[in-house]
Formats: structure tokens, sequence, C-alpha cells
């Protein structure tokens, strides 16, 4: 009887790989020899090989908003590297616009751009270490909204610094991991910043991350205890930036 | 595809961020027939790429699609062990983006045949519906689907034979009955 039901058994496990090409050289000659004997096991074979095929020619892909949220910006090595000229007349063309912008623009007013720009910047103050009172955040923080700590995920300080736009101070952590390049976490002081141009791209317990086109940089932005907080990168995709955020949202 | 990176004496694996994107359509019928619809696999899926691209991960011996499959089925389970801890309204507030239309490229009478297969596969009893879906529809081999599920070669093997089985029987019944099949099998 147990003899039996392990030749049954092993027929199958025969009758499955053979269904989907896995079957060795040798199993496949015995099967098939067996299957020629038996219409039993031809219409079990026959059964198992039109789900095999019904599962491989399912012609389904995933919607275009999906591929959208989860794509990584292009590396900046891809891009075209621009001639000394041009290069030249594109710093004049930015300076010349800074300039306007600067008399243009009522004094004392940051936005979420400058801080992005910040976080993708470099920082070469001392690395923070961790709090001494609570190991999931960093010992550094503004109007006591403090940086996590994110060690325990593989992301460890690299940098920081501290800026003011606009009279509003604004503190950054630089964050590196093993297989990424750097992530820049700003925080804003004082009141929160106007966020435009943003899209929303989800929301983790109760709080919006917002994501802001940059061809650049990938860029979320979102609000904890009522300050602006800002998470780019360069290589790192919205998504994995959206899950570092919600860690200390 | 996985970036070779040394640290100290070892060579290792790490998963390359950007080739997870090669993956999505593959991992996004994968999360459909787990879960049995369009919507929630979508959450599904960026929740697990989420969760894979949190920190960087060290790919042991197996290759992506595994690892990715191993995660998705990670994400799955712990995201249902979520959902029944707490009310149902929670439970759908994930995200909040508005619903898009499904990919144009796919004609609807193929998406409505196909959305009616991976409905079937997710009536299927759960372990054979996870070896069924990390071989027929992932495309791991058996013992890549092994690792992925945590259990041995010989028992995916038993699980995607009952599965298989119970997909035909429970597809064919409107074939016999003559009426328009929900889902043609097609022979080969």
């Amino acid at each position: 009887m147990i003899l039996r039901a392990n030749k049954k058994a092993a027929e199958q496990a025969a009758i499955t790989r053979l269904a989907d090409g896995s079957a060795t050289e040798a199993e496949r000659a015995r099967l098939e020899a067996a299957v020629a004997r038996s219409p039993e096991l031809a219409a079990e074979l026959a059964e198992q090989r039109r789900v095999v095929a019904m599962l491989a020619s399912l012609d389904v892909g995933a919607p275009a908003s999906l591929h959208q949220r989860l794509v990584a910006p292009e590396p900046p090595t891809a891009r075209r590297r621009a001639r000394p000229t041009s290069r030249i007349a594109i710093v004049t063309v930015v300076l010349i616009a800074l300039l306007v912008f600067a008399i243009a623009r009522p004094v004392g007013h940051a936005n979420v751009r400058s801080v992005v720009a910040i976080a993708l910047a470099t920082g070469d103050g001392v690395p923070p270490g961790v709090s001494s009172h609570d190991h999931a955040l960093l010992g550094v923080a503004i109007d006591r909204v403090a940086f996590p700590n994110w060690s325990t995920r593989g992301w460890r300080t690299s940098g920081s610094r501290i800026d003011t736009l606009g009279g509003q101070h604004v503190e950054t952590v630089y964050y590196t991991a093993e297989g990424y390049e750097r992530v820049g976490y700003a925080i804003v002081g004082g009141a929160a910043l106007r966020i435009t141009g943003a899209r929303r791209a989800a929301t983790r317990g109760g709080v919006s991350y917002w994501t802001i086109p940059d061809g650049r940089a990938s860029v979320v932005t979102w609000r904890r205890d009522g300050h602006t907080c800002v998470l780019a990168s360069r290589h790192a995709p919205v998504s994995a930036l959206i899950a570092l955020a919600s860690v200390s949202a | 595809m996985a970036a070779a990176v040394r640290r100290g004496r070892y060579s290792r694996l790490v998963l390359d961020p950007d080739s997870l994107a090669a993956h999505t359509d593959r991992l996004y019928r994968a999360a459909w027939a787990l879960c049995g619809s369009p919507h929630d696999a979508e959450d599904l899926v960026q929740e697990t790429f989420a969760r894979v691209l949190a920190r960087p991960r060290i790919l042991r011996g197996e290759n992506e699609l595994a690892y990715l499959m191993h995660a998705l089925r990670n994400t799955f389970l712990s995201d249902r062990r979520k959902a029944a801890r707490r009310p149902s309204i929670v439970a759908t507030a994930i995200e909040d983006l508005p619903l898009e239309a499904s990919d144009p490229r796919t004609a609807p009478e193929a998406a409505l045949a196909a959305s009616e297969v991976l409905a079937a596969v997710a009536q299927l009893e759960e372990s054979f519906r996870l070896a069924l879906i990390a071989v027929d529809i992932v495309g791991l081999s058996y013992a890549e689907a092994a690792r992925a599920l945590g259990t041995r070669e010989a028992t995916i093997t038993t699980r995607l034979y009952r599965a298989r089985q119970r997909l035909a029987r429970q597809l064919a019944p409107t074939d016999r009955e003559g009426t328009t099949p929900a889902v043609r099998l097609r022979d080969e």
C-alpha cells in the first residue's frame, strides 16, 4: 500500500516536471513511455500542460501609474555632458535669474526647492551621533524635531550642515548606505513651507508624502510636528525615500 | 543585474535598485494572483518594493526574482496579519492615490480572461497558490521556489501538481456546459 502510494507520488512529481519542461532526460523518456501505455496518465499530463500554457500566456502588465511610482531617476552619469561654452552660458543665465529672483522676492521667505538643493548638496559638518535618550533618534534636532537614527536599517550618518534661508534655519543630516548613494534629510525650523508643484505619492499613518518632480533626483517632502521635512537623493527611488521617511514621521 | 560589492575579504552581491523595474510586470501578475484584485496587487507590489529598497539587500546565492518573490510573500502575509488586527476601514487607507485605468497595452477581452484566471488562482489554498505563482507565474525553478517559500523542493512539486489540477478543474466546468467559457484553456 505504501509502495503504491510512493509510486503514485513519484509519477505525479514526474508529470508535474514533464508538463513545464523541467524534467530530466531520463525522467522524460521513462514517463513518456508510461503515458503512452496509460490513458489516465496521458489525461493528467494534458491537464497539467493546459494550466502551464494558460498561465504562461497571461498578458497582463502593471499599470503605467505603478511603473511611474517605482521608477528611479536617471543616474547623473547617464546625462550628456554640456560643452564648456554652453556651460558658461548656463551659469551666466542662472546667476542673472538668481539675482532677479533675489531682488524681486520679499526677504524672509524660504521655499521647498531651495531646501531640496541643500539636501542634495554636500555637508562638511560632523556626522551626528545617536541620542542618549532615544536610540531611534540622533542627537540633533531643530525645534525639538529630531533626526531619525536609521543605523539598524543600514544607513549611517555621513555629514551635516546648518543653513539659513530667508530667516528660517534649515538643519540637514546626510546618510549613506552600502549600495546606495547619499540621502539628504533636511528639517526646516519655524513655520512650515508651502508645498507647490508637488504630487501626493502616498499616505502612511495619516501623514501625506509629496514628491516633487526633479530631473536629477528623487525628492519627497512631508511635515513632522508642523515642520517641513525634505528627503532627497540622486540615486534612491521615491518609494525608498517614502519608506525611510515613514519610519520617522 | 545585481551589483557585486567587495567588503573586506569577501565579495557579495547587492540587489541593484535600478534593476527592479524590469521585474514589475511579473511581480504585479504574481501579486494579483496572490490577493485576487488588481488594485490590491498595485499596493502589494509598491509596498514590497518600498520594503526591499528601504535598505541595501544582499543576495545570498539567490537571483533577484527569487528574492523579490520571497519579499512579496512576506509582505503579503504581514499585511494580511496587520489587516486582521485592525478595523477594515483602516485596511484600505494605505494609499489615497486616484485609481487609474489599467494598462492600455492589454486588450479588454484578454484582460477579462486574465483577471478570471488570476481570480481563480487567488481562490486556491495558500500553500498551493504560492507554489503555482512562484513557478508558473513568476518563472522560478523548483529549487528557487522552494528557497523563496521556505520549503523543500519535493513539497513544491507536490503542491504544484495539486494546484494545477485544482485550477484546471475549477476553470473547466463552463467549457463542458457549452456556454461561453470564462477562460479558454489554450491547447498546445
